[in-house]
């Protein structure tokens, strides 16, 4: 267990991102999943600090019709953004993705509270997906 | 059940205003205490609770330097506040925030500190932001003695003698907070992890219990203080003097953020108000013995207004104009007959709203809501809100573009192409990350502005949105253009929460930030306003409120602009 207030998470992820000039409802979004993943006694710090700097070097992308596997696309900013698109325009999405774990963080959000349910599938189709218990 | 207070009395609904009327800057910045207030709402949970306050500990000196522990035994689980008082000189006594050395450092805490805990905190609460802190804290905060009154009342004690009336209840209180931090700020522990702490969940109450605690302390100290240093001659601080005292702060513009940051606490928090005010709209008729007690609550709020003194030239004139509009109230031959007819708040109100100043409007309004507690139980105890992290889906271009249409006109209506509607800009402060305003034809950093820039980016946003397919998802939108992520949240919340929006452009020439701290402070339960310019403002929190002695008592929370002289 994690043994830091998530106030803090929130606020030191939020500042970091904003440091590298990263748009502010990206930095929020990011802060909101490494605050869930902190609740879900999961690692982040490494994953925030090397997104500020591939953001900055222009190694992860934000785009969802540009990436690859050079320049994936950064999950720790438009995770939630990404998961949203894909359950409003009812679509399955493919691409390469940096820091996956924050695209799990965005899908257990959106489980959370919107009731609905998503799958993240890798190359070799192994599955992993929030269910409500 | 009285039939006054019951939902049997009200026989239809009183429209509630609109949010057009309500969410102006001019209008927040005219609200006052009411029974939803946090202070209120405290008081009400204590007594609920059984709640025993004691000196756990006491180790100050005669010179007011040591630690103390006051513990809060509640019906389940105990806290504590922590408190060191330091020696500082006076030049290094200051109420801005950048300060690093204060008078006294609190610390509200679950349990009571072990002897290595508390070893721990003497070391971190003293440096404050900078400080390693512990989960079991649930509020970090500091305070300054007022020098306009400390050693005056001291003195007077030491000697013998009661201090004057009107020297307490110029000043209101003995200490002033600068910074009461909570849920998580700097490493102190969430509110999310109030396991067997129910009554803490509510907004702002670990923050309120703490400020109630520093005023039995402060009581507590100057009585200590004025034994030692006169002896026998000394005596303690009369009971209506104590209970006229309560805790001063000084509050800046770090709590403005607060109202634009979380849309659905503010809904939710003004909602509930405007809603109490359609249900007393709403009572049919008023039996004699609650017609006085609206009138008496006239004259207590008139005699509060005569004993309210600012220095601020706006503030002062709008206090002279509510000291007329009151004695013209009450005054008048209709006040009796109004208070009889069907539908008495509604006459009343109509009858004289149209000669009566906003602040005036705004007290009456807090009046109107007090002699009716059991009206308002569903709402003072829903002061909460839970606040989304996904944008709710659903959503399509012409969706946003209507809901713009219909609840943002107040934005399309202004020209941001104006200088003076781009005259400043909100950032964070590097060292103690403190919102600050910018000069935007005088200051750097306009790069780094806070999005608080509404008015403009629903006009961005328009422009781009009245460019994409009608059908197009608000979810496709945001993620091809993220720079409207921002914003389309808030029209998205405002559809359904449409008292999350101040309807003013935050970066304006006009914006007085001062209006934005008053609306937040009203709901803490601050009284006594005292504007030090636009940007920061002095208050006082609990003057009037019982003490811990009393919570046991009936009717004891009714304490609405409390008074002391008879004028």
């Amino acid at each position: 267990m994690i043994s830091v207030s998530l106030n803090e998470i929130y606020s030191e992820t939020y500042k970091a991102l904003r440091s590298v000039n990263i748009e502010w409802s990206l930095a929020k979004d990011c802060a909101n999943k490494a605050k869930w993943l902190a609740q879900h006694d999961q690692s982040f710090l490494g994953s925030i600090l090397k997104t500020a700097d591939f953001y900055q070097k222009k190694e992860i992308t934000i785009s969802i019709n540009k990436n690859t596997n050079k320049k994936p696309l950064a999950s720790a900013l438009v995770g939630l953004l990404l998961v949203e698109y894909v359950s409003a325009n009812k679509i399955t999405w493919g691409g390469y993705i940096d820091s996956t774990k924050f695209l799990l963080a965005a899908m257990g959000i959106l489980a959370e509270e919107q009731q609905i349910y998503l799958i993240l599938e890798n190359e070799k189709k192994r599955h992993y997906g929030i269910y409500k218990r | 059940m009285d039939f006054q207070n019951s939902h049997n009395n009200l026989d239809y609904n009183h429209p509630m205003r609109p949010p057009s009327e309500v969410m102006n800057l001019d209008r927040l910045g005219s609200f006052h205490q009411t029974r939803l207030s946090f202070t209120r709402r405290l008081i009400d949970d204590l007594k609920f609770q059984e709640s025993k306050i004691e000196i756990h500990q006491w180790n100050i000196d005669y010179n007011g330097i040591g630690s103390a522990i006051i513990k809060i035994a509640l019906k389940k689980k105990t806290l504590s506040l922590v408190i060191f008082c330091h020696s500082i000189s006076d030049e290094e006594r200051t109420d801005r925030v950048i300060a690093e050395k204060w008078d006294m450092t609190f610390s509200l805490f679950r349990g009571v500190p072990t002897k290595h805990e508390l070893n721990q905190l003497s070391k971190n609460l003293e440096i404050q932001e900078a400080g390693r802190h512990s989960l079991k804290q649930l509020t970090l905060s500091r305070a300054n003695k007022s020098l306009r009154i400390f050693e005056k009342v001291l003195n007077d004690l030491s000697v013998g003698k009661q201090p004057s009336e009107k020297l307490i209840n110029d000043v209101g209180y003995l200490i002033r907070t600068t910074a009461v931090y909570g849920n998580g700020k700097f490493g102190i522990g969430d509110f999310s992890n109030n396991e067997g702490f129910n009554f803490l969940e509510k907004p702002f109450q670990a923050e309120m219990l703490t400020v109630y605690l520093v005023r039995y302390f402060s009581i507590e100290l100057i009585n200590f203080l004025a034994k030692k240093k006169g002896g026998k001659k000394s005596i303690t601080l009369s009971k209506h003097l104590t209970k006229h005292l309560g805790v001063g702060n000084a509050t800046g513009l770090g709590m403005a953020p607060f109202l634009v940051n979380h849309q659905e606490l503010v809904h939710k928090w003004i909602y509930n108000r405007e809603t109490a005010l359609s249900r007393v709209f709403s009572i049919k008729r008023l039996d004699k013995r609650t017609q006085n007690k609206i009138i008496n609550y006239i004259h207590q709020a008139l005699k509060y207004s005569l004993q309210w003194k600012v220095d601020d030239k706006l503030q002062s004139k709008k206090i002279e104009e509510l000291n007329l509009d009151l004695k013209k109230i009450l005054q008048s031959k209709e006040l009796t007959k109004l208070l009889n007819f069907h539908y008495p708040i509604k006459r009343f109100f109509d009858f004289f709203k149209d000669d009566i100043t906003l602040e005036t409007e705004e007290m009456l309004n807090s009046i109107f809501i007090e002699p009716f507690p059991e009206l308002l139980e569903d709402l003072i105890n829903n002061m909460g809100a839970e606040e989304k992290k996904s944008v709710l889906i659903g959503y399509t271009v012409n969706d946003i573009l209507e809901i713009i249409k219909d609840n943002f006109n107040w934005a399309i209506k202004i020209d941001t192409s104006k200088p003076e509607e781009n005259y400043c800009f909100w950032y964070t402060s590097q060292t103690k990350l403190e919102p600050r305003l910018g000069i935007t034809k005088k200051d750097a950093g306009i790069e780094k502005q806070l999005p608080f820039d509404i008015a403009h980016q629903i006009k961005q946003a328009v422009n781009t949105l009245n460019k994409l397919p009608s059908k197009m998802t608000a979810a496709e939108v945001m993620i091809n253009h993220p720079e409207l992520r921002n914003i389309i949240k808030r029209v998205i919340i405002n559809k359904s929460m449409p008292y999350s929006e101040i309807q003013n452009n935050l970066i304006g020439k006009d914006m007085k930030p001062i209006d934005i701290l008053r609306c937040k402070l009203s709901f803490f339960g601050a009284s006594k306003y005292d504007p030090k310019s636009n940007l920061w403002t002095r208050i006082t929190l609990f003057q009037g409120a019982p003490l811990p002695n009393e919570l046991w008592k009936k009717n004891i929370n009714d304490w609405l602009f409390p008074n002391l002289l008879n004028v």
